[in-house]
């Protein structure tokens, strides 16, 4: 990590959050992921909710599973039926490759996003009552039509990733931020500052009979964050991110100056 | 029902046991390095923290630090129980 940067030959040079990634995995994501997970009853109960959906999708499965209408020049998203406001929650989606078309967005809505519009859009994030994440562009979208949108995960040289059938969410509400999982890894946080808010699992489709599952993983509540890594924000906060390449001039031992780098 | 924990300058900081009673505590009561003073009361002020907000519905607050004590705290911590 980082040695694109020193190595030279690179055109561009890496922003600093590339160099020293944030990827800060929000603390109890793994005891979540590991942990039994939820039962079909409970993943049905916070599955998409029939009654809060564009009037083209339709969810099936108790809410497991919904598929859009091929309805034309219409992008219809779905919320779930939960909303969570406090601790840390993750869930599946799984999304066919061959089912994204143009317009496939991936995140959270407050109660208030509007859900169907009459045009190919990316919906979601388009206001300011969603964030989502375009898993085709892989640009990140908040209150944002699309141009000059952010790239997730960063990459020092704008290489896209290619985004699975399956991709996990993860919403820490404790610290108020969104993230995503790919393969077992953590891509660090996309979206901050959703503290204070109900935010329900939510997207955005224009292909016809696209079929979009989701699977609630679980949830935990807050804990008081342990002293290692209190201190290391604390740490971080200070030096700022563009002075966390000083990390290595600090007097701690290796393991520590790593630590602090979340390595 | 309490302990008491001496910091490198002297200072005694008596805690309850229950608060304080994590193995990577005690180990360091027992043979652990020297910790200073203004590191042993946030690590103190730290315990009753954690007592009282873990498993709890309420709001967990922020737990302020000072950035050159979080400097000391990483160097020494490692030592107490996260």
């Amino acid at each position: 990590m980082g040695q694109t940067a020193l190595a030279g030959g690179s055109s561009s040079t890496p922003t600093p959050q590339t160099l020293y990634p944030d990827l800060s995995c929000p603390e109890g994501l793994e005891e979540l992921l590991s942990a039994p997970p939820p039962d079909l009853g409970a993943q049905q109960r916070h599955g998409w909710n029939p009654k809060d959906c564009s009037e083209n999708i339709e969810v099936k499965e108790g809410g497991l599973c919904f598929e859009r209408r091929p309805v034309a020049q219409s992008t219809d998203g779905a919320r779930g039926k939960k909303g969570y406001s406090t601790g840390l929650h993750a869930w599946e989606i799984c999304w066919p490759r061959e089912q994204r078309g143009t317009h496939a967005v991936v995140g959270v809505a407050t109660a208030l996003a509007p859900l169907q519009a009459d045009h190919y859009a990316a919906l979601l994030g388009s206001n300011s009552e969603s964030w989502g994440w375009d898993i085709g562009r892989g640009k990140l979208y908040h209150q944002s039509k699309g141009p000059g949108a952010p790239q997730y995960p960063a990459r020092p040289h704008g290489e896209q990733l290619e985004v699975p059938e399956r991709l996990l969410v993860v919403l820490d509400m404790e610290e108020g931020t969104l993230g995503y999982a790919i393969g077992g890894t953590y891509l660090g946080p996309a979206f901050r500052g959703l503290k204070g808010r109900t935010l329900y699992p939510a997207v955005s489709a224009v292909w016809g009979q696209c079929q979009v599952r989701i699977r609630y993983l679980g949830g935990r509540r807050a804990e008081p964050h342990s002293l290692l890594h209190l201190s290391r924000l604390c740490v971080r906060h200070a030096l700022g991110d563009t002075r966390l390449g000083q990390v290595s001039a600090l007097p701690l031992p290796p393991a520590m100056k790593r630590y602090l780098l979340y390595q | 029902m309490y302990i008491k924990l001496v910091s490198s300058d002297g200072h005694e900081f008596i805690v309850k046991r229950e608060h304080a009673l994590t193995l990577g505590t005690r180990k360091a009561m027992l043979r652990g390095p020297e910790i200073p003073s203004c590191v042993l009361s946030k690590a103190c002020t730290y315990f009753t923290y954690k007592f009282c907000y873990t498993n709890s519905s309420t709001v967990i607050p922020e737990f302020p630090i000072a950035p050159e004590t979080a400097l000391e705290l990483l160097m020494t911590v490692t030592f107490l129980d996260p």
